[in-house]
């Protein structure tokens, strides 16, 4: 805890095109202290790119690792907080997921492709979580 | 109060029979503006009504020494829950005191952990 913001960002490498649909999730996020995050799901479609998926929000409050940033966390269960599609065929795209409210222990944002997808498409998924 | 962000996350109902009503102790919340509750394991399927409640009764005059007994206590969120990892959430909470209690339809034997974060000032 600190008497000033606390701010975190960060990102991970998702392959936004996958047939077998297998979904992509951030390692758990220690986010106790923290209450509003925001999620984005960016990419760059050329011509004949086709996105089509969905990016998930999800909290927990199992105990998971006792010292946040020591260690390897693994947290198994996970209640939905918010969801939402996205599409888009060619140019920039970018999907966001936000929340102002966040209540749990720990957080992590998913991306999973749709069937329908195609081209080959490499994007980011990128989070920011704000708290004190 | 304090300047930074206060929370809390521990144990609400603690490897508890879910086909018997079950009601956690009184948490302390005057200073506390968020909490979540999730079945975080268990050994037998659930299948029932998770439920915060709000209280403004005093209750005790010294928070965190001694337990509470409050008979009013108003529905503040429901979760009908069927399986370990279901949890809910609440926010802008205005009670003194919240509870969790758990109400059960058809879950089978065993038991189950409930834990909860509470996020404030």
């Amino acid at each position: 805890m600190s008497n000033s913001f606390n701010t975190k960002t960060g990102a991970k490498a998702v392959t936004l095109v996958d047939a077998a649909k297998n979904p992509q999730y951030t390692d758990p996020i220690y986010a106790e202290n923290m209450l509003t995050v925001s999620g984005s799901v960016e990419a760059t479609l050329t011509v004949g790119q086709q996105l089509t998926g969905a990016i998930y929000l999800q909290g927990s409050n199992e105990l998971g690792n006792e010292t946040p940033g020591i260690g390897t966390t693994t947290v198994t269960n996970w209640v939905g907080i918010g969801s939402t599609l996205i599409s888009g065929t060619a140019g920039v795209v970018i999907y966001s997921l936000s929340t102002t409210d966040f209540a749990y222990r720990w957080l992590r944002f998913g991306y999973v492709p749709d069937a329908a997808a195609s081209g080959g498409i490499e994007g980011h998924l990128r989070f920011t979580i704000k708290g004190w | 109060m304090s300047d930074s962000l206060n929370t809390r996350n521990f144990i609400a109902l603690d490897a508890v029979d879910p086909t018997s009503t079950q009601n956690s102790e009184a948490i302390f919340v005057q200073q506390m503006l968020y909490a979540s509750a999730q079945i975080t394991s268990g050994t037998a399927n659930p299948n029932g009504t998770l439920k915060i409640y709000g209280s403004n009764e005093n209750g005790i005059n010294s928070p965190g020494l001694g337990t509470p007994s409050l008979t009013y206590w108003a529905e503040l969120s429901s979760l009908s829950a069927t399986a370990v990892g279901q949890g809910l959430a609440i926010s802008d909470i205005a009670y003194k005191w919240i509870k969790l209690t758990w109400t059960d339809n058809a879950s089978t034997a065993g038991n189950i952990t409930v834990r909860m974060t509470i996020k404030g000032w």
